[in-house]
């Protein structure tokens, strides 16, 4: 997701704010330390312009 | 201009599991309390009326909320039985060897006879909140 939002040109304070939460959760999410719901991961999608699998699938080697 | 209000999800999941933990610390020093004054310090009911009626009120508000969303899950009809016995034998004991603490006069029959009256009691009302429930979860 840092990828992403790096690609956008977005802080972690921008995206926090059009996705209405706080820079906290942003970095937790990003840190792996958080786990979204259904509804932030598709607002987070949409800001980014990216689909579900590109932002939150994780192959199986990848950590949690 | 209104500053814009955050409402994330994160800070609202972490105040809600502050909140029950609070909640379930105060549910168990009222629990306590309550025992203490009724079985150990052997007070009357009148003179903490107002602590037992809040544990008892706050129990059955939550045994009925528990019921109306349909979550007192027990896994099928065929577990009710091995849901509900252990728990009403265990709560029979438990409540037979108070009562007989706090009155030693108390006959085994009469024991027995007030263990079968509660274990029949708190099966039926715990089988039936289970019932109950279940029938309102098949609703969703």
């Amino acid at each position: 997701m840092r990828m992403y939002r790096a690609g956008s040109g977005l802080t972690q304070e921008e995206l926090a704010s059009k996705v209405n939460v706080t820079r906290q959760t942003i970095g937790l999410i990003e840190a792996g330390k958080y786990n979204p719901s259904l509804n932030l991961c598709i607002s987070i999608c949409k800001t980014l312009g990216a689909t579900l699998n590109e932002i939150f699938w994780m192959e199986e080697d990848q950590d949690v | 201009m209104f500053k814009k209000t955050i409402k994330d999800e994160r800070i609202v999941g972490e105040q809600r599991q502050l909140n029950s933990e609070g909640f379930g610390l105060l549910y168990m020093g009222l629990l306590v309390d309550v025992f203490y004054r009724s079985v150990i310090a052997r007070q009357n009911i009148a003179e903490f009326w107002d602590l037992a009626l809040l544990f008892w009120g706050v129990t059955f508000y939550v045994a009925v909320r528990t019921m109306g969303r349909g979550i007192a899950y027990y896994g099928g009809k065929k577990n009710i039985v091995r849901k509900v016995l252990p728990s009403a034998v265990i709560a029979t004991i438990a409540g037979t060897l108070t009562l007989k603490w706090m009155d030693p006069a108390l006959t085994i029959g009469q024991m027995a006879y007030n263990g079968l009256i509660f274990l029949i009691g708190f099966s039926v009302v715990t089988g039936l909140m289970y019932w109950i429930s279940d029938k309102k979860a098949n609703r969703i």
